[in-house]
């Protein structure tokens, strides 16, 4: 009953955010391109690390950077998380209104839960953002036959991912693991015109449904290099995939629906082979430090527009994480722990001869509560976006992040608890 | 447990705060990505669509009880010689006088209602002349219209005045009438004869006036039918050392059989030879214009054959707003002619009868250069209809001024005219 009161507390606050979670509230300019911001965060226990995790591997944390760490958990325990981010945004840029310059949101961004179904296989099925469109632009509307008009243009969705991740423990040395992820999600596009001169107001909306099957494939090697220091790398590989995108178009003048959910051409959107590597060490179970990078083939996506295209991008990104543990019995229990990590993205949009990078640090805290079966995570993420130059705008943020996790048995059969 | 209670109601508690503080705010417009928008819709301005326009002339119009009394005739260069005169009752009041008392004079006060028609400056005539036929409605009508016959009067006058209209000014105009006729009826007032004894006698005695006015071309002027305003007046003196001056008000009565003569004389004009009634001329056929004078039947119609050309544009286009502009001829309303103040268009069909208004636009005055002098109606609702008209259309609007004696006019320029004409501006919304 404990248990289940537990749970229906986690779920009163997912309903609670996901209620507002999934709209939108923040301006996020560049996701006007493609599918939109493609997500770098995993709202999970990699965040206070800058989301360093290709080489991560725990036994009660769900890294969804490798699919190989599942196998990690601990035996015959599910996992259950949840991460929520809050993020506020200023931004710069020259004629960004200096009062009118920074906005925020606070979302519900991952689901998550994890089972070890045998001692070498582990699996998890994960609800994550693939990618964010939030954009709001004011354009100058032109009036055929005279005169113009202001359009304003509001750009919301996203992709979001599905996944059942497997993964399997060949031996100690190696695991394996493939996401198998179901992406989908509309990214849609309204132009709201009110226009004095015919006094009228039009809505018109381009909607594109993304779904497709994306796969990762991941291995971690461990390995030890003296009886205090253990060392693990990782290897991440996504294959190019083209996103179906089934694109139709709505509008609506003066509150009658003019056109209802006409199908045009579709909008397919090539997602890059995603290759990442990383490593980790670790010292006495407790002190560890991870770098990882990423490399995606965007040039070979071939996305050009007018003054933009999307060019390869490399992410770089290292972090510590200190684990105060306390030994009890023959077990080592975790106290608290202490994150810390910094990153580099060269980011794969490339506007006005100008490749936006994005750069910041994070810190973060967490703890064990309720006799171990429930983890509080937070990260602070500082970090900026993009440049003012070649009229471009610069996005500094600040984003917490808040992970949930709560574990017990899977099955009644093993130990009792108490 | 009650740690981990207290930590949940905490994480609740943060949780609502981040909620609260951060949900509220609403994402804001960045100047980034109009390069980006990707626009299907296309607003464009046609005023390429070409309005028919058209003259019909009123078979006959009511002119009883309209309120205003008309009197005097004028010759319009585009709308021809009009001729006005009046038909009204006159009531017995109470009225109370002595024996001794002193016939001194008998007038017809009017008061202007500040409507004219014509050259103000010319001097007027009027005459007032008493009827010798009853004003009665013929049997099962209950108005009187344009062209019935005039009620008889008596050849000779009971008085006349010459006078300029002055339009702008309200005061009251008095006619003196004739003493042999005012001595004749104050003596029956002394006596209390029997004419005088109820109303009935007395408008078989006094069966009413009409006022004409001479010459033919100088205005027509309207003056306000009320007990209070149009009367005829009996002056008289007390017999005494003051001899003061009294007098006894004979107020109209029956306005509801008040009426209005109304006719027109179009020869040599480019209405001479219009029909009266369906079928309407068009402006081809009428200088390339339409005509509207309400007070002497003539009304515009117009209609949008072309309008379904929209849909060669674009079929699934629709009409974000439709505006009628009417622009009156340059030159066509120079002093001492007038534009409607306010005109209507109401809805008609092939029969041209009448319909609801559709829309009413008040006159616009350019002031500076004139050039945008006119009137323009919102045809929005009416326009979004008429382009779903799939059978032959022979809907119309009828373009008139609301007030039947309002003598203003306006003459309408086909297509074929310069710059100032009717025309039709349409907001198209085509969705790519």
């Amino acid at each position: 009953m404990k248990n289940l009161s537990r749970i229906l507390s986690l779920l009163l606050l997912t309903v609670l955010f996901t209620a507002r979670g999934f709209s939108q509230n923040i301006s996020m300019p560049y996701s006007i391109i493609g599918i939109g911001d493609i997500e770098n965060s995993y709202f999970n226990r990699n965040s206070g690390m800058a989301n360093t995790g290709y080489a991560m591997r725990s036994g009660r944390n769900l890294y969804q950077a490798n699919p190989a760490s599942y196998s990690a958990m601990d035996n015959q325990f599910f996992t259950f998380e949840l991460g929520a981010q809050g993020k506020t945004v200023t931004y710069q840029g020259t004629d960004v209104d200096p009062n009118e310059n920074s906005n925020g949101d606070f979302a519900i961004k991952r689901l998550a839960a994890g089972f070890k179904l045998s001692n070498r296989w582990g699996s998890s099925v994960i609800l994550s953002p693939y990618s964010n469109v939030s954009y709001l632009v004011v354009s100058n509307k032109n009036i055929i036959g005279g005169g113009g008009t202001t359009s304003v243009i509001d750009g919301n969705g996203g992709v979001n991912q599905i996944l059942i991740g497997n993964s399997y423990q060949f031996s100690k040395n190696l695991s394996v693991g493939i996401n198998t992820a179901y992406l989908f999600g509309s990214v849609k596009q309204t132009e709201n015109i009110l226009d004095a001169s015919s006094q009228s107001t039009i809505a018109t909306t381009l909607n594109t449904y993304y779904q497709k099957f994306n796969f990762t494939y991941g291995l971690q090697y461990m390995a030890k290099l003296n009886s205090k220091l253990n060392y693990n790398l990782g290897l991440v590989y996504s294959p190019q995939n083209k996103l179906k995108g089934e694109t139709s178009k709505t509008a609506i003048s003066n509150g009658t629906e003019i056109v209802r959910d006409e199908i045009i051409d579709p909008r397919n959107f090539t997602l890059p082979a995603t290759y990442g590597i990383g490593m980790s060490l670790t010292r006495n179970r407790s002190l560890t430090f991870a770098a990882d990078f990423k490399y995606q083939d965007w040039d070979a996506v071939k996305y050009k527009r007018e003054n933009a295209s999307l060019v390869s991008s490399q992410r770089y990104s290292a972090g510590v994480d200190y684990n105060k543990l306390r030994a009890e019995k023959d077990a080592l229990y975790e106290v608290f722990n202490l994150q810390a990590g910094v990153f580099y993205n060269n980011s794969q949009i490339r506007i006005n001869g100008e490749q936006l990078s994005e750069y910041g640090f994070t810190v973060g805290a967490g703890k064990p509560v309720g006799r171990g079966r429930i983890n509080l995570n937070t990260a602070l993420e500082v970090g900026t976006r993009g440049t003012t130059k070649q009229n471009l705008i610069k996005e500094n943020y600040v984003q917490l992040t808040l992970v949930i996790s709560y574990r017990d048995f899977w099955f009644t059969k093993g130990r009792k608890y108490d | 447990m009650n740690m981990t209670v207290g930590l949940r109601k905490g994480w609740i508690g943060l949780g609502a705060i981040l909620f609260f503080a951060l949900g509220a705010c609403n994402k804001k417009e960045i100047p980034f990505g109009e390069n980006f928008v990707e626009s299907f819709t296309d607003i464009m301005i046609i005023d390429t669509l070409t309005p028919v326009i058209s003259t019909y002339k009123l078979d006959s119009f009511p002119t009883s009880g309209t309120g205003t009394l008309l009197v005097g005739s004028f010759k319009d260069t585009v709308f021809g010689q009009t001729n006005t005169s009046s038909f009204f009752q006159i009531g017995l009041p109470t009225f109370s006088i002595n024996r001794e008392d002193l016939y001194d004079s008998l007038t017809l006060i009017l008061s202007p209602n500040n409507e004219y028609y014509g050259d103000t400056t010319v001097t007027q005539q009027i005459s007032v002349h008493e009827l010798t036929q009853t004003i009665a409605l013929p049997t099962g009508r209950f108005q009187f219209y344009n062209n019935r016959p005039a009620f008889a009067s008596s050849p000779s006058p009971l008085g006349q005045r010459s006078l300029k209209p002055r339009p702008s000014r309200s005061d009251s105009i008095e006619i003196r009438l004739s003493d042999v006729k005012g001595a004749e009826l104050f003596q029956k007032l002394i006596d209390r004869t029997t004419e005088v004894q109820n109303q009935e006698n007395f408008l078989r005695y006094f069966r009413g006036i009409t006022l004409k006015s001479t010459p033919s071309n100088a205005a027509i002027t309207g003056y306000n039918v009320g007990d209070t305003t149009l009367k005829m007046r009996l002056y008289y003196r007390e017999r005494n050392i003051t001899s003061a001056k009294r007098y006894i008000d004979f107020p109209v009565i029956n306005t509801s059989l008040q009426h209005n003569l109304i006719t027109a004389n179009r020869s040599g004009t480019p209405l001479k030879n219009l029909p009266a009634g369906f079928p309407v001329v068009p402006s081809s056929l009428l200088d390339s214009a339409a005509y509207v004078q309400s007070a002497s039947g003539l009304y515009g119609r117009v209609s949008f054959p072309s309008l379904q050309n929209l849909l060669n544009i674009d079929k699934s286009g629709r009409i974000l707003r439709a505006e009628l502009i009417i622009k009156p001829v340059p030159r066509s309303f120079v002093t001492p002619y007038r534009l409607p103040a306010q005109l209507n268009l109401s809805l008609t069909d092939r029969t041209n009868a009448i319909g609801p208004v559709q829309a009413t636009a008040n006159l616009f005055t350019d002031f500076l250069t004139g050039d945008n002098t006119g009137y323009t109606f919102d045809l929005t609702a009416y326009l979004q209809n008429q382009i779903t008209v799939n059978v032959v259309n022979q809907q119309g609007l009828l373009i008139y001024s609301n007030s039947a004696t309002d003598f203003s006019r306006l003459v309408i320029g086909d297509e074929k005219s310069g710059r100032s004409r009717i025309q039709v501006r349409i907001f198209y919304l085509v969705i790519k």
